[in-house]
């Protein structure tokens, strides 16, 4: 996943730094890759002089889960947002078929209503998103990445509460005898069980989704070169503004530096600072 | 007047070859008898990773032919001889080659009746509808369900029973005539897969589908138990005949519920068909919605299968167009207008079919060196890739990229293409 952007330390003299691609900044074009023995070393280094830590927080971030340029470790990160995408337009074209309740005079609650008003709203939404997704926008996919962030939260308070219903009448239902041996049936706990551990990988797999939405929409904003204060129009100026200025940390490199410790009354004022 | 077939002949040629390049033997077919070649082939084909595929299925086949009980043992030789024959003879060959991933999977999913009760996995009754009710808030495919009446059945009945067999061949048709040369045997191999993986998950993961709940309840399901018609039964009954019902009933898979191959290959049609047509695209969602709602309004399908079926397409659908699929050229109307194919998104996994094919003919590669140029790359759906890729193969990306192309590429499939083309000039 990241054999290429090793970060290397370099040990010149006295003074100890850490940072810059393997092998970009050479005259080679190849990238080299490094030994496994420049890692332990490096890590070593690390050891004997914390301080690196403090100073370069790099290291962290070649922890992190948001992935940088394959998604899933193999796919490429344009490929998987795609995917992504579509498979959050294909969830929510449930919506669709939940309102039709309305004309098949099935009895819903509140709030199967809602979840089902919130999904038929999102999926022009997601639409749009996979139109931008594949030519590449920088700030839509940027403003898709913090919905969907938003719809995973909403989809987990949904999750809960209509699991918590639901179990509370999965046991109730009384098993009828079929056969004559039920034996090649899975029995209810396990069934419970395989729900639970079924939902809650659904539940992982989007919270990895939007992280690699996120390192996605990071890829495209370091690529298009775009920063808080440089969007253009205004409202696209403001939203661009809002978006990265979160976690300027995130979106660039020692972007944090800008801006820091000063009071702002007005987005504008902010904008102009920034 | 007779039709006499020399007029269609050229009806046929001034609709479908007026702007064939005069030189492109690129979309003519091998209409070669001699099993030499395909032997010859097979001895100079330089064996990798990916022909793992024909293991596979060759395994596959083998358990068939023992699990499958039904056909006598002479019936069962004399297909396998029959198949092993069409793979052999080249007219026949170029489009049993590509069938293989389809014909594993229909021999499979008839076997699935034969395989005794006590070797498959335990069949799961409530694990769809909990998984429906929790993720999409409630059970849809009751909501849906619930009210009936003979226009909706047939208007469920359409996609679902007619739409559904049809599609595979009309597409077919379509990509062969009117998209670039070697989309087909693309759509094919992918669709076998994708019906492959689904029906493997099926059998490793059997759930029982909506009608098991309205007839028997949640009560815990028997191998035992046959299939059901569901919905069908009503549009049997609409139409006076009994064949639904019949089929249904005698279904080889009775608990395979998950993932719903009626929406897996509705959406893997709809995303070739909307990739060689990008102007029908929002019709071919329509079509999707409309055989979606018609599966649930059957009762032959919770909306998590759905999902799952579409899931596996589009993932297999984005493997493919990535890697394989030759990219449509929009000016070009039909099949003999190609002069040149370039296959997948990414510049370096790109073949020039034209340098590639005609390199045994000497005559061919100069002429093909001059024309290549006439491919324009820009009227194609993969220039804003090609423009991604260029953008970021400025630095590190670039070896990697063509690292994980040279591994991803399926050579089998380049030299089929290879020896097909470059043996008929």
């Amino acid at each position: 996943m990241m054999q290429h952007d090793v970060r290397c330390i370099i040990v010149s003299g006295p003074s100890i730094c850490i940072g810059g691609r393997a092998g970009t900044r050479g005259s080679s074009p190849q990238p080299r890759r490094e030994p496994a023995a420049k890692y332990l070393s490096s890590i070593i280094i690390c050891l004997h002089h914390p301080e690196v830590f403090l100073v370069h927080p790099l290291p962290i971030e070649m922890l992190s889960i948001v992935p940088r340029q394959y998604f899933l470790g193999f796919i490429p990160l344009a490929a998987g947002a795609e995917l992504i995408t579509v498979f959050g337009v294909v969830n929510k074209a449930s919506g669709i078929y939940g309102l039709l309740s309305i004309f098949t005079g099935h009895p819903i609650t509140a709030a199967q209503l809602i979840l089902n008003i919130v999904s038929l709203l999102l999926l022009p939404v997601f639409l749009y998103a996979l139109h931008n997704v594949r030519r590449q926008n920088a700030l839509p996919v940027v403003a898709f990445s913090y919905i969907y962030f938003v719809d995973m939260f909403a989809n987990l308070a949904f999750t809960i509460y209509f699991s918590v219903i639901w179990f509370r009448v999965f046991d109730v239902t009384e098993a009828t005898e079929v056969g004559k041996d039920t034996s090649s049936s899975l029995d209810t706990a396990s069934e419970r069980g395989l729900s639970i551990t079924i939902i809650v990988l659904v539940l992982l797999f989007k919270v990895y989704f939007c992280f690699a939405l996120f390192g996605y929409a990071r890829m495209l904003v370091r690529k298009a070169g775009l920063r808080a204060d440089n969007g253009e129009g205004k409202f696209t100026k403001q939203l661009q503004f809002i978006m990265l200025a979160i976690a300027p940390s995130f979106w660039h490199r020692g972007g944090r530096r800008a801006g820091k410790g000063r009071m702002v009354n007005t987005l504008e004022e902010g904008i102009e600072m920034y | 007047m007779l039709l006499p077939t020399t007029y269609l002949r050229r009806k046929f040629r001034t609709f479908f070859m007026s702007d064939v390049p005069p030189s492109s033997t690129l979309a003519r077919l091998d209409r070669s008898w001699n099993v030499k070649k395909t032997l010859k082939r097979v001895q100079r084909h330089k064996w990798n990773l990916y022909d793992v595929q024909y293991l596979l299925a060759f395994t596959i086949a083998c358990f068939v032919f023992f699990v499958v009980t039904e056909p006598g043992v002479f019936v069962k030789l004399a297909i396998a001889a029959l198949f092993t024959l069409a793979l052999l003879v080249p007219i026949t060959s170029q489009f049993f080659f590509p069938f293989i991933p389809i014909g594993t999977w229909l021999i499979l999913f008839y076997s699935c009746r034969f395989i005794p009760a006590d070797w498959r996995p335990s069949i799961s009754v409530r694990v769809l509808p909990s998984l429906e009710t929790i993720l999409y808030g409630g059970n849809l495919s009751n909501v849906l369900a619930a009210h009936n009446n003979s226009v909706l059945d047939v208007l469920a009945w359409i996609p679902y029973g007619l739409i559904h067999f049809g599609a595979p061949f009309v597409c077919s048709a379509i990509m062969f005539l009117f998209a670039a040369p070697g989309t087909l045997p693309v759509f094919a191999r992918s669709f076998g897969y994708m019906n492959l993986i689904g029906v493997s998950i099926q059998l490793f993961f059997p759930t029982s589908p909506p009608w098991y709940e309205n007839l028997y309840g949640l009560a815990p399901a028997t191998y035992d138990i046959r299939g059901s018609p569901g919905g069908l039964a009503r549009v049997d009954g609409i139409l006076g005949l009994d064949l639904y019902t019949s089929s249904f009933t005698a279904s080889p898979m009775v608990f395979g519920a998950f993932p719903s191959l009626h929406s897996g290959c509705a959406v893997i049609e709809v995303l070739f068909m909307a990739y060689v047509f990008p102007r029908l695209t929002p019709f071919l969602l329509g079509y999707v919605l409309w055989i979606w709602w018609s599966t649930m309004y059957l009762t032959h399908h919770y909306f998590i299968d759905l999902i799952g079926g579409a899931i596996l397409s589009a993932t297999v659908f984005y493997i493919v167009s990535r890697n394989l699929l030759p990219a449509v050229q929009m000016d070009k109307a039909s099949r003999w207008a190609y002069d040149s194919v370039d296959m997948g998104l990414r510049p370096s996994t790109k073949v020039r079919l034209t340098k590639e094919f005609y390199v045994e003919d000497e005559e061919w590669a100069i002429s093909s060196s001059v024309e290549s140029g006439n491919a324009s790359p820009t009227d194609s759906p993969s220039s804003e890739w090609e423009i991604e890729t260029l953008a970021d193969n400025d630095e590190s990306k670039a070896p990697l990229v063509s690292n994980t192309a040279s591994k991803l590429q399926l050579p089998r499939y380049n030299e089929s293409y290879n020896e097909k083309f470059s043996e008929k000039v």
